[in-house]
């Protein structure tokens, strides 16, 4: 195995171990919503948020990064350029954000000063980690770029994958860059932080992530480079062309000129389209094979990567992305419902399958198998199904009352939030996230023993056979 | 928009989108299986789908220029899962011949 194949499965390691804080912050917020008391002085609302919010960001970039530092040496033959220097970068990763977390939960909050700034929270959501840690993932970006290009130039070779990847790494990394800057006019502040925040995920991320399931699929289907490739420019076409501008679909409520709501409505309602192709190509691959595949996790979680960023992005986001229904739905928890159901096909199943994937040959197995992972699946989308069903009723009981009925008011704003339909979705939201927590469990204790199982299960057989 | 029409038309927006995956996933499995009972499930579905655009036009307050976008939207989503299947099929079979 490659140096970049171990450190590939030390990055997917610290992405699960975050996947189960941003899985405890979760429930920690959802109980909040229905006993607004907990943990009162103690351990604040928004604290829990931050966490669950960045650990999200955080696991699936981890994830995302260990995708490529597994798959690169494969494709282009040879051991990661600067391997050693990505080495150190990512104990210091995991040491920043370690700190980070230290302080999010036992320091919280800082007066309006720059020492908050540098040291405590920037204060801007999703990037919320002080100013010190954000310059330490530019730094890690930085480095997964010099490896990147630097391997390629090495190798002299230049695949399609890696040509879509690198090309992508150029925004990933310069709109992270846009996590700095504290304006103090809001209106521009949030014009740009946006840019960061849909860019990353409905662009720079969606590119990413077609370039690592384009090399799982050859890994896990045997699906010809010559089709990957021309698919993948494809899909990141249609992808781009409907997903930048619809970057005006977030410019609601912040002073932005009314023409963006035009133009975001109009690109995000041609989202869903290429996600359709998604799922018809998804049921093609998964016919040529027969449904049969030697790592079954992996594959059943490439389809639900699929299925899940067709009914996350596509179907939920087409339900409040034009501009009549989302001057109302913003920012409630309808867009929670969509963000959750959306993060978690796009992104959360893809990194998943290829964990399973770099597990089945780092323990040199022919194949994966068994019952673990069919329950951490079912408990997992389950959970986030129900999760998003149970937002989406908060999220339009507080657009109905909050918004349409009640003009926005704060007066409107608590009676929504007492609404029996708001609590009733709150508490279908936390049963299912308790569902979804017991999946986390099931897939970690699949993911530590699989290999071992399979080999006692091995044995038994051999046993068994030997015996007769 | 009022309250009501505010949640009437995002359902029916769901509706559409979730129609137009449910076309296309019966359509995809119809031909994998060469079973016609599911291609003409994915036609109903198409056909609902059209419902979903007529009740669009007519029950809700949506400006004429996003209802003449779902019009469009629901022709094309019409073609995308023939197409894509002729496409995915052509490039499979040519790069069997490569």
């Amino acid at each position: 195995m490659y140096r970049s194949q171990q450190l590939a499965l030390k990055y997917f390691a610290a992405a699960i171990v975050l996947f189960g804080i941003m899985t405890v912050a979760g429930i920690l917020s959802s109980i909040y919503y229905v006993r607004p008391g907990f943990l009162l002085n103690t351990f604040h609302f928004s604290t829990a948020k931050i966490l669950h919010i960045d650990t999200l960001v955080i696991w699936l970039l981890m994830g995302f990064f260990g995708a490529v530092y597994w798959f690169l040496p494969s494709e282009l033959g040879r051991e990661v350029e600067g391997i050693a220097l990505a080495e150190v970068f990512f104990y210091i990763f995991c040491a920043a954000v370690a700190v980070v977390a230290v302080v999010f939960i036992f320091v919280q909050y800082g007066g309006s000063s720059e020492f908050s700034l540098w040291f405590i929270n920037q204060g801007r959501k999703y990037v919320e980690a002080p100013r010190w840690a954000a310059i330490g993932v530019v730094a890690v970006v930085a480095v997964f770029m010099y490896n990147v290009i630097g391997t390629a130039l090495k190798a002299g070779k230049i695949t399609g994958v890696v040509g879509v990847l690198i090309v992508d790494l150029v925004p990933l990394f310069a709109l992270y860059l846009d996590a700095f800057p504290a304006l103090t006019n809001m209106s521009q502040d949030l014009f740009w932080w946006w840019w960061l925040v849909h860019l990353w995920v409905e662009a720079t991320w969606e590119v990413l992530i077609a370039c690592i399931m384009a090399l799982a699929l050859m890994q896990l289907l045997g699906t010809s480079r010559w089709v990957v490739e021309i698919w993948l420019y494809v899909e990141v076409a249609l992808v781009l062309g409907t997903g930048v501008l619809g970057l005006g679909h977030h410019y609601f409520w912040i002073g932005t000129p009314a023409y963006w709501l035009g133009i975001g409505g109009f690109f995000s309602a041609l989202e869903p389209l290429p996600l359709l192709g998604m799922v018809v190509h998804a049921i093609y691959d998964a016919g040529t094979q027969h449904l049969k595949t030697t790592n079954r996790p992996a594959f059943y979680w490439v389809l639900a990567e699929a299925f899940g960023n067709f009914i996350g992005a596509g179907v939920w986001g087409f339900m409040m992305t034009l501009p009549q229904i989302n001057l109302f739905a913003h920012g409630t928890q309808w867009t929670v419902s969509h963000g959750h159901f959306a993060f978690w096909g796009a992104y959360g199943c893809g990194v998943l399958a290829v964990i399973y994937l770099a597990l089945e040959k780092a323990r040199g197995l022919g194949g994966l198998d068994g019952n673990a992972w069919k329950w951490s699946f079912a408990l997992l989308n389950i959970g986030v199904a129900g999760m998003a069903g149970g937002l989406l009723v908060s999220g339009m009981a507080q657009a109905f009352y909050e918004r349409a009925i009640g003009g926005s008011t704060l007066g409107a704003f608590l009676a929504a939030q007492r609404n029996v339909w708001f609590m009733d979705g709150m508490y279908a939201r936390l049963l299912f996230g308790l569902l979804f927590a017991a999946g986390y469990f099931v897939l970690v204790y699949d993911l530590l023993t699989i290999g071992e199982r399979h080999t006692e299960a091995e044995l038994e057989t051999r046993a068994a056979a030997a015996g007769s | 928009m009022s309250p009501q029409d505010l949640i009437r038309t995002s359902l029916l927006l769901g509706a559409f989108v979730l129609l137009a995956g449910s076309y296309g996933l019966l359509y995809s499995v119809g031909l994998l299986l060469d079973r016609p009972a599911l291609l003409l499930a994915s036609h109903v579905s198409f056909a609902l789908q059209c419902l979903v655009t007529s009740a669009i036009i007519l029950l809700t307050p949506l400006t004429p220029w996003w209802k003449l976008l779902i019009v469009a939207s629901c022709a094309i989503y019409f073609r995308i899962p023939p197409v894509t299947w002729r496409y995915l099929h052509q490039i499979h079979e040519r790069s069997g011949e490569d």
